[in-house]
C-alpha cells in the first residue's frame, strides 16, 4: 500500500511539470481569429434593349414613323407606362412622345412608333451631311426608369458623295426561315416551303424620292388535315396543297444602298397567300415592310407594326449588285 | 578588589553606551544598485474591420467593380485573412453570391458561401478588397439588393 503510494507520488511529481510546461507553451501557440461582416448594396433597374428601324433614314423621304422594338431585361414590358415613353438622341434634350394609339405588346416584346416629323425637327435636322446619331428610347416601367441607345445613320441626301443608291437583288433559291407568317387560314407549322426568291430594285431620285419595286415569294405545300369516308369508314389523312406566299412593297419609303454591299427599304405593303386546289386567296395589308440585305442574307419584316405578321430571315441572296444612280438633269 | 570592581564597572558602562555612541556617530552614505531585467511576453493579436460597399445603380448583365479597405484596428500581428459571402436578396428576389467576385491583384475569383484565402492581412497596412459585380441577365429589378460578405483574420 506505501509503494504504491510513493509510485502515486512519483508519477504526479514526474508528469505535473511537464503538463505545466505544455499547457504554458500551448499558451503561446493558440491561434486567435476575428472576422467582419460588411453588407454589399446595389439597385438594379430594368436594361433596356431597343431597335429601331429603318437603320438608315434619308432626309426628305416619305418614311412616316421610327418604329422601335423595346425589350426590357428585369422588368415586364406589359408594365411599360407608354405615356412615359419617348425618343430623344444623345447630345440633344429633344423628346418625342410615342404614338400611344399604337404601342403594342407582342410575344414578349414591346413596339412604339414615334412620328418622323417631329423627330426631324426636334432632334435630327438640319443635319450639314451625312451624320449619325445614338437614338435613345426612354421610359418607366412600374416604378424604374429605363433606356436604351440604337443608332441611326441620317443622309442629307441619297446621292451624297460616297453612296450609291440603286440595287438589284435576284433570285435567291435556298436558305430562308419563316419565323413568322400569320394568316387567318393560315398554320406556319403545316407548311413546308420549297422555293423561296428575292428580287427587285430601287433608285433614289434626285429629290430623295425613291422608285423601284421589290418582292418577296415563297412556294410550297401545306398539310391540311382531310376528313374522308370511304364506306362507312371514317380516314383522316395529310392534304399536300400547293401555296404560293408573295410579299410586295406597295410604296418603297425609304431605301438606302452601299458598296458592302448593303441595301435596306422600308415601306408599305401587302402579303398574298394563295392556295391551290380549289383557289384561294388571302390578302393581307403591311402598315411596316422592311427587307435588309448584307449581300449574303436578306430578312423581311412586315406587319401592322413591325414583324408581328412575317418575319423570315437568312434567305440566301446572290448577285446583289449596287452601282450609282444616273444623275439626271 | 575595589579595583577590580571600578574597573570592571566602567567596561560594562564603555559596552553599554557604546551603541548609543556608534549610532550618534555620523555616517557615510553608500549607494547601492541593483539592477533587474522585467520580462513580458505580448501576445499577438489580430483583428479585422472592413467597409461596406455600394455598388449604386446598375442593370441586368452589366459589372461594376468596388474597393473595399479591410485593415486591423487594434491587432499587432499579420494574419492571414479569409473571405466568405452570401447570395444577393432583396427579400423577394435572389441571386447567387457567385456573382460577385474578389481580386487584390489578378484574376477575379468568385465568392463562395465557404471561406477563401486573400492572403496576409498586415497589422499596420490596410488591405484593399477589390469587390467586382456582375448582375445576372434578366434579374429583376429592386431598389433593395444586399449582400454579407465576411472576412476572417487568422493569427
Amino acid at each position: 500500500m506505501k509503494e504504491k503510494s510513493r509510485l502515486e507520488k512519483r508519477w504526479v511529481a514526474l508528469t505535473l511539470p511537464l503538463l505545466t510546461f505544455l499547457l504554458l507553451s500551448m499558451s503561446y501557440t493558440v491561434s486567435t481569429s476575428d472576422n467582419a461582416e460588411i453588407e454589399a448594396k446595389v439597385s438594379l433597374i430594368p436594361a433596356g434593349h431597343i431597335n429601331c428601324v429603318p437603320n438608315v433614314l434619308v432626309a426628305g423621304s416619305s418614311a412616316q414613323w421610327i418604329i422601335c422594338r423595346i425589350d426590357l431585361e428585369g422588368a415586364d414590358v406589359h408594365n411599360i407606362d407608354v405615356n412615359t415613353v419617348r425618343l430623344g438622341r444623345t447630345g440633344s434634350s429633344c423628346s418625342i412622345p410615342a404614338d400611344t394609339t399604337h404601342f403594342i405588346i407582342s410575344d414578349g416584346h414591346a413596339f412604339a412608333r414615334f412620328n418622323r416629323n417631329a423627330a426631324d425637327i426636334h432632334c435630327f435636322l438640319p443635319i450639314p451631311g451625312t451624320t449619325e446619331f445614338q437614338l435613345v428610347v426612354s421610359g418607366n416601367v412600374g416604378t424604374f426608369p429605363f433606356s436604351g441607345k440604337d443608332s441611326l445613320l441620317y443622309l442629307k441626301s441619297c446621292r451624297e458623295t460616297g453612296h450609291v443608291h440603286e440595287m438589284l437583288a435576284n433570285v435567291s433559291t435556298y436558305g430562308g426561315k419563316i419565323n413568322t407568317l400569320k394568316g387567318k387560314t393560315f398554320d406556319l407549322d403545316k407548311y413546308k416551303p420549297r422555293t423561296f426568291s428575292l428580287n427587285g430594285f430601287f433608285d433614289c431620285r434626285s429629290n430623295n424620292r425613291i422608285v423601284g419595286d421589290m418582292k418577296f415569294f415563297t412556294s410550297g405545300i401545306l398539310l391540311e388535315p382531310t376528313d374522308i369516308n370511304f364506306l362507312g369508314l371514317h380516314f383522316t389523312y395529310n392534304k399536300q396543297r400547293p401555296v404560293q406566299i408573295s410579299v410586295i412593297f406597295d410604296s418603297l419609303d425609304n431605301c438606302y444602298a452601299n458598296k458592302t454591299p448593303y441595301f435596306e427599304c422600308f415601306g408599305k405593303g401587302t402579303l398574298f397567300i394563295d392556295k391551290e386546289q380549289p383557289f384561294k386567296r388571302e390578302r393581307i395589308d403591311l402598315d411596316v415592310l422592311r427587307v435588309e440585305s448584307d449581300g449574303k442574307t436578306a430578312s423581311i419584316q412586315g406587319g401592322k407594326y413591325f414583324n408581328d405578321i412575317i418575319d423570315v430571315d437568312n434567305l440566301v441572296v446572290s448577285k446583289v449588285t449596287v452601282r450609282p444612280s444616273l444623275l439626271k438633269k | 578588589m575595589k579595583k577590580i570592581l571600578a574597573s570592571s564597572a566602567g567596561i560594562i558602562l564603555l559596552l553599554a553606551l557604546a551603541p548609543v555612541v556608534i549610532a550618534q556617530t555620523p555616517t557615510t552614505t553608500v549607494p547601492l544598485q541593483k539592477q533587474i531585467t522585467a520580462e513580458v511576453d505580448v501576445l499577438g493579436t489580430c483583428d479585422v474591420g472592413a467597409t461596406d460597399v455600394d455598388f449604386g445603380t446598375m442593370t441586368p448583365g452589366s459589372t461594376s467593380t468596388q474597393p473595399t479597405t479591410v485593415s486591423q484596428e487594434n491587432g499587432n500581428t499579420d494574419g492571414s485573412l479569409s473571405i466568405k459571402g452570401a447570395d444577393w436578396t432583396d427579400g423577394t428576389h435572389s441571386f447567387g453570391v457567385g456573382s460577385t467576385a474578389w481580386y487584390t491583384t489578378g484574376l477575379p475569383i468568385a465568392l463562395s458561401t465557404s471561406f477563401a484565402s486573400v492572403g496576409t492581412l498586415a497589422y499596420a497596412t490596410p488591405l484593399s478588397v477589390n469587390l467586382q459585380l456582375t448582375v445576372p441577365p434578366h434579374q429583376a429589378a429592386s431598389t433593395g439588393y444586399t449582400q454579407t460578405i465576411t472576412f476572417e483574420v487568422t493569427c
